[in-house]
């Protein structure tokens, strides 16, 4: 070890370096590209109120409509699948980026 | 007159909750407006889209004459297995079963008997009685079901089922045989419904369904609150007898020839 301030330097370096890599780069994500449905523009609730509330609406339909017997609920997830005919290109990409793994789809089919 | 006051207030209160009887003891209230719109069985036209089919007055049942049931005839089960997308993995352990068909062998001698056997949809059922956080139901319509996203897996309900009409998934499916009825995750029980999705649709069982092609037409199912009915009709006319009777679950399931 013949020069040891010069060795330490680059070690702390070494270990920064994601740190500044991260300051320095654009540290988001791509966001997710949905394929929107082309049979309809309009969900049964605006995008936003969808996109935040989705799985608290179909929670709480699902006691009424498997209990219940009530098929005419609004929020049913096959009412998703009459739209949203391709779930890797929609549903998938958003719980990959929010890092989501529902359990909806180890029963329910979606295409 | 105070005595004839009570008597028009008891009369209007009856008045009231004019309700359906639905089975021994349970009786389904309608509010006034639904009861006059009649809430007929499912198969009817449906006027009022908030009309819910398992909210009228049906209770469904089924017999099932042995006489007609062939040994080999295995046409309710595969249909059953199709429709509702029971697995068969070959494997005794993990199959599941929503019908099966049972031999039963007399003590004293005499002819074996082969049978379908399936959830029996108790007026008292004693799986949903055990169930610790009420995933086991029973509809308006009579139907005994299991709500699989509160099922915990406990298997209580197996060992107090009579019937053995019920089947823990210990290993799910890959694939849909029928992508309108969902499969079942692993860790749940399961069991026959009646095809609830086919009869909120005014159809019949699967299981009838191929009875009656393949020709053998043992099963029949219907409503029994609607004297007009062919299992009421039957019912009537042949004795039946349902499994376990003495256990007093009052079985909506009821056998000839046994």
């Amino acid at each position: 070890m013949k020069r040891p301030a010069a060795t330490a330097a680059a070690l702390l370096a070494l270990l920064a370096a994601p740190l500044f890599y991260a300051g320095c780069g654009n540290a988001k994500a791509p966001a997710p590209q949905l394929t929107k449905p082309t049979n309809a523009t309009e969900c049964v609730e605006p995008a936003a109120t969808m996109r935040a509330n989705h799985m608290n609406l179909l929670r709480h339909e699902r006691d009424n409509i498997v209990r219940e017997g009530d098929r005419s609920r609004k929020y049913r997830i096959e009412g998703c699948a009459q739209c949203h005919t391709k779930r890797a290109e929609f549903c998938d990409r958003c719980h990959d980026y929010a890092g989501v793994k529902p359990e909806c789809f180890d029963c329910h089919y979606l295409p | 007159m105070p005595e004839m006051d009570r008597r028009s207030l008891l009369k209007m209160g009856a008045a009231a909750i004019a309700g359906t009887v639905i089975g021994n003891g349970v009786t389904l209230y309608t509010s006034p407006a639904r009861a006059e719109e009649g809430g007929g069985p499912p198969g009817a036209a449906a006027t009022n889209a908030l009309e819910i089919p398992s909210k009228g007055k049906a209770r469904w049942g089924m017999v099932i004459d042995n006489n007609k049931c062939t040994a080999q005839c295995t046409a309710c089960t595969a249909a059953c297995r199709t429709e509702n997308n029971v697995p068969l993995f070959g494997d005794e352990r993990y199959d599941g079963h929503w019908i099966r068909k049972v031999t039963l062998t007399p003590e004293r001698g005499g002819p074996e008997k082969h049978l379908p056997l399936l959830c029996n949809h108790c007026d008292q059922p004693p799986c949903q009685h055990v169930c610790p956080v009420a995933a086991t139901f029973t509809r308006h319509d009579g139907i005994v079901m299991i709500d699989k996203h509160r099922c915990i897996g406990c298997r209580y309900c197996m060992i107090a089922c009579p019937y053995k009409a019920r089947t823990f998934v210990f290993k799910e499916t890959s694939e849909w045989t029928n992508k309108d009825v969902p499969k079942r995750a692993h860790g749940v029980v399961e069991k026959c419904t009646f095809c609830a999705h086919l009869i909120d649709q005014g159809k019949i069982p699967a299981c009838v369904e191929a009875c009656n092609k393949s020709g053998e037409g043992a099963m029949i199912f219907g409503d029994l609150n609607n004297p007009g009915s062919a299992i009421v009709k039957y019912i009537r006319a042949v004795a039946t007898k349902g499994i376990r009777e003495d256990l007093g679950l009052e079985p909506k399931v009821s056998y000839t020839g046994i």
